[in-house]
């Protein structure tokens, strides 16, 4: 206690004014001391706060939404960094003369801008103007108006338009996902904003980072199975086909069949995601994957597979179909034509309704339910597509006489696009069903064995006879492949029973023949020009796909003819 | 006694200098950092608006237009493929 001491030292030596500055400064340093152990120790966690509130700042770092990528990697969906404009009406409300100046730089009108900010003069958020350019985000910062910022966010593009816009689906404003791939696929596109705690300058420059809350954490790319360019092409001549024959809508599935992958899926009618005005439910369906039709004829191949599983039908068995006509239970099942005596190929190449109903009396109620729920008829394929229709598939045991007979010829059940090209995949892959996918497969699945290969072929042989002249298929040809496939013709199901001028126009096939690589399944509903049969309105889009997808894919010709054949070169030599 | 006083003394000195020294380092490398993610943005925009561009510019119906039109080409006819067959 120096202090004390010396201050009786110069008491006791009689210098009162020297011990009363000495008492002063002791008191003062006292007071000091005890504010210094106040602020720092009482009230230090307020006062930290409070400092923090003038100059820290919790940023979010914002994250990027996963690329959709083609199976070539060509962007199909992007997110592209926009800046939107809000201001802080409390901090801009002093500023107010400044209005004009933001207005004229966004756009905007300033009278109506004006009130806006006045009419919210007690919020501290307002939007002015969302995802606008960098650019012009860049401008409106330099006007440095108090209260107005800007936030980046980032805006979804689809540089295909409405080519892919029923697959993709699309996001809203916020960047939520609402349909399509977006949906499914949501968790592994989609980015999380990270957090940071900062110090800012006057101006909102960032002067230190005090703490990183969150990561940003980026979204994943997604790599579907579509080809851009199959995509396009289908796209193309569906839109053509559906607009000569004055359709309500239509929808091609192309797949590819040794691994399942969906190479192309198109619709109309179709609507552009880039502008969020043309988007409406009508429009927005895939129908490929959430319509379900009834099949009609292109049923066929499958009942007769079921007839040559049995082993009591071969490709040349006979059957008579004399005379066009039928009666099961109450109903009257007709032909086109009294075809007369058929064999089982011509059954497939006339289409006669009443070929495939013996033949599925022949084989039984059960194993022709059997075989079309292993197709997976009647069941979702399982790509999680939002939305996504099972068809309809009645149980065997509730079906009646009429019924065996309509399901053999596909009334009475329906099917989507998908699920029935995915069948006809089967008959393309040997008999073996595969999983269809929307992403890229690097590794073919495991398919599943549902008829045996050596049907499978012949239903191809028999198939083939259906494009050939004789057929009801022949505008599917495809110049230089051999084309395998089944036309389809369906009165519309309406309520109350069919409807007797609506139809749905449906072909589906496989090409090249001798060794498939592609099924293709076109379905135009309700052709309005008069024309209605499958194989005159859905039979040239299929050929118009089918061929140059077949081009595009490098796919080698099976039916060139001798004379055009050249063999290689010896290995030994050049070139 | 004195000595080790002073010794520690100077330290406490340098030392401090030593956080003040830091803590500029640190803004300023925070400003550099900064920087460089705003640069990066800026390319990434840059970047995104490159893949549109490609991706409209070789869009498949624009090649193939173009091929047609300016060009003059097109699919080879039956007769004009001969197939090479190993």
């Amino acid at each position: 206690m120096t202090g004390l001491r010396a201050l009786m030292r110069a008491l006791g030596r009689g210098g009162w004014r020297y011990g009363t500055v000495v008492v002063l400064f002791f008191a003062l340093a006292n007071v000091m001391l005890w504010r210094a152990v106040y602020l720092k120790i009482t009230e230090r966690d307020f006062l930290e706060q409070q400092g923090g509130m003038r100059y820290e700042r919790v940023q979010e770092i914002s994250a990027h939404r996963g690329q959709v990528l083609d199976r070539n990697g060509e962007p199909l969906a992007v997110s592209t960094p926009m800046e939107t404009v809000w201001v802080n009406p409390r901090e801009l409300m002093p500023a107010i003369d400044r209005v004009p100046e933001l207005a004229h730089a966004l756009g905007l009108d300033a009278s109506r801008l004006r009130t806006q900010v006045q009419q919210n003069a007690e919020r501290r958020f307002l939007y002015i103007k969302r995802q606008i350019t960098p650019e012009e985000g860049a401008q409106v910062k330099a006007l440095r108006i108090p209260g107005v910022n800007t936030r980046r966010e980032y805006r979804r593009f689809y540089p295909t338009g409405e080519v892919t816009a029923h697959i993709l689906g699309f996001t809203n404003i916020d960047d939520q996902a609402l349909e399509g791939i977006e949906r499914t696929y949501d968790h592994w596109l989609r980015g999380e904003p990270g957090a940071r705690r900062v110090i800012q300058d006057l101006h909102g420059g960032v002067v230190e980072q005090r703490e990183l809350i969150r990561e940003a954490r980026p979204g994943n790319d997604l790599v579907l199975s579509l080809d851009r360019r199959l995509q396009y092409l289908a796209y193309r001549e569906l839109k053509a086909a559906v607009q000569a024959n004055k359709a309500k809508g239509g929808t091609a599935v192309l797949l590819d069949v040794r691994t399942g992958e969906i190479l192309a899926m198109v619709n109309q009618p179709s609507f552009n995601p880039n502008d969020r005005t043309s988007i409406r439910p009508d429009l927005t369906r895939n129908r490929a994957v959430i319509d379900a039709f009834e099949p009609g004829s292109t049923m066929k191949p499958f009942s007769v597979a079921v007839g040559l599983e049995s082993g009591k039908f071969r490709p040349d068995t006979p059957i008579d179909t004399h005379p066009g006509f039928m009666k099961v239970d109450r109903f009257t099942i007709r032909d086109h034509h009294n075809y007369g005596l058929l064999d089982v190929t011509g059954v497939i190449r006339k289409s006669s309704n009443i070929g495939v109903t013996k033949i599925a009396m022949a084989v039984g109620p059960e194993a022709l339910w059997s075989f079309y729920d292993a197709l997976g008829l009647g069941r979702v394929s399982g790509t999680g597509f939002p939305g996504e229709s099972s068809g309809r598939l009645r149980h065997f045991r509730d079906w009646n006489a009429s019924d065996i007979a309509t399901h053999a010829y596909g009334y009475g059940m329906s099917v989507t696009a998908l699920q029935l090209v995915r069948a006809y995949g089967a008959i393309a892959h040997d008999g073996v069903l595969m999983p269809v996918s929307f992403l890229k497969v690097e590794q073919p699945p495991e398919g599943k064995r549902v008829m045996d290969a050596r049907v499978a072929q012949a239903l191809r042989v028999m198939m083939e006879e259906v494009v050939k002249a004789g057929g009801t298929g022949t505008k599917a040809q495809v110049s230089g492949y051999r084309v395998a496939g089944k036309t389809g013709t369906a009165h519309k199901s309406e309520a109350g029973g069919y409807a007797e001028d609506k139809y749905v126009s449906v072909f589906a096939g496989l090409a090249p023949a001798s060794n498939p690589r592609l099924a293709l399944a076109i379905m135009i509903d309700e052709p309005g020009t008069g024309v209605y049969y499958g194989g005159q309105v859905a039979g040239p889009v299929f050929s118009a796909i089918m061929e140059e997808a077949l081009r595009i894919l490098n796919v080698a010709p099976d039916a060139m003819g001798p004379a055009t054949v050249v063999s290689a070169p010896s290995k030994g030599g050049q070139g | 006694m004195k000595l080790v006083a002073l010794l520690l003394w100077a330290g406490c000195l340098l030392s401090a200098i030593g956080v003040v020294q830091a803590e500029h380092r640190e803004r300023k490398y925070v400003l550099a950092q900064e920087k460089a993610v705003q640069h990066r943005d800026e390319l990434e925009i840059e970047w995104e608006r490159l893949q549109l561009e490609e991706a409209a510019l070789a869009a498949h119906g624009r090649v193939d237009a173009l091929a047609r039109e300016r060009l003059h080409m097109g699919p080879p006819g039956r007769d004009a493929v001969s197939m090479v067959v190993r």
